[in-house]
């Protein structure tokens, strides 16, 4: 009689659904948390950025340069929460790997996975 | 007598085919999307931000926080040049180490904005030193790093302004912690796997 938490042909996709669904969840709430706080940064010095050119307290070459400079700050936030999630699906994959291991190698008899 | 010889031969080699395959589907049961955690990685990152960090703070010393006309001739950036010579030294270091790992495209992408956000290109290093850099009012530039800042014609004397250096220290304190929160993330993802 297969107890709950034993893996089987029947429950397979549920368990491998729920160890990448463990594994991803919270790190998936770290990114988001990562890329809002993230844009609140971007939104803050693109105000000092209008406020200081507006004060006359940047010149007009000095406040196009640190646009660019924005830009790239804003397109490396991005680049990171990619890595971020990439690194997230990849634990998560492995989890629901590891989750089916045993089963796997069970059935077919010598160590496949 | 040769069948039976072909069919030990065969059986053989579908033997050895199947060992090979089970040798590879073996070694393969995790996926790789993405290159593990570089505690030098980290280590050069961390250092490189405490530089800039430390660079720009010192800049901002000189310069009265009331008084935005204010600039200081401590900061011309003849006085300046040997951090960004020094700073170019340490991200190759860094810009080594990155390439030589293989999935970690984001990281060299991050590095590269490191490397533009703070230093000059070959070309414009050449227009700074012959007098500084010059944008006109209508035109559009692809300059975007505190050395550009810092040798443009008006600030070759006496440094950028107060709060174009705190704009420029948000921003590559953002790029480097960026780069930072990445290697943070792969570690969190492979001691998750342990």
């Amino acid at each position: 009689m297969a107890k709950d938490s034993d893996v089987t042909s029947e429950n397979l996709g549920d368990k491998i659904f729920e160890a990448a669904k463990t594994s991803f969840g919270p790190k998936f709430g770290v990114i988001k948390q990562f890329v809002r706080a993230e844009s609140e940064k971007l939104a803050i010095t693109l105000r000092m950025i209008v406020e200081s050119i507006a004060t006359g307290a940047i010149s007009k070459a000095e406040a196009k340069i640190l646009l660019n400079q924005q830009k790239l700050a804003a397109s490396a936030v991005f680049t990171a929460a990619e890595g971020m999630t990439a690194a997230a699906a990849q634990a998560a994959i492995n989890s629901a790997l590891k989750v089916v291991k045993d089963f796997v190698n069970g059935k077919v008899g010598f160590v496949l996975m | 007598m040769a069948n039976k010889r072909t069919g030990s031969v065969s059986s053989f080699f579908l033997g050895e085919f199947f060992a090979f395959v089970v040798a590879i589907v073996s070694g393969c049961s995790t996926v790789t999307l993405i290159s593990d955690y570089d505690p030098d990685t980290d280590k050069q990152l961390t250092a490189l931000y405490q530089s800039t960090d430390a660079f720009i703070s010192k800049l901002k010393v000189e310069i009265s926080k009331w008084d935005k006309e204010r600039k200081s001739p401590q900061n011309s950036y003849d006085t300046h040049k040997k951090f960004y010579a020094d700073f170019d030294e340490k991200l190759r270091f860094l810009e080594f180490r990155v390439q030589s790992i293989p999935k970690n495209t984001k990281t060299q992408k991050l590095v590269a904005d490191i490397r533009t956000a703070v230093l000059l290109r070959d070309e414009q290093e050449k227009q700074c030193e012959e007098g500084g850099l010059v944008i006109k009012v209508d035109e559009e530039t692809s300059l975007a790093s505190l050395q550009s800042i810092h040798c443009l014609r008006e600030n070759k004397a006496n440094g950028p302004s107060r709060k174009s250096l705190e704009i420029s220290q948000r921003n590559i304190n953002q790029i480097i912690g960026a780069a930072l929160a990445l290697e943070i993330g792969k570690k969190q993802g492979s001691e998750s796997n342990k």
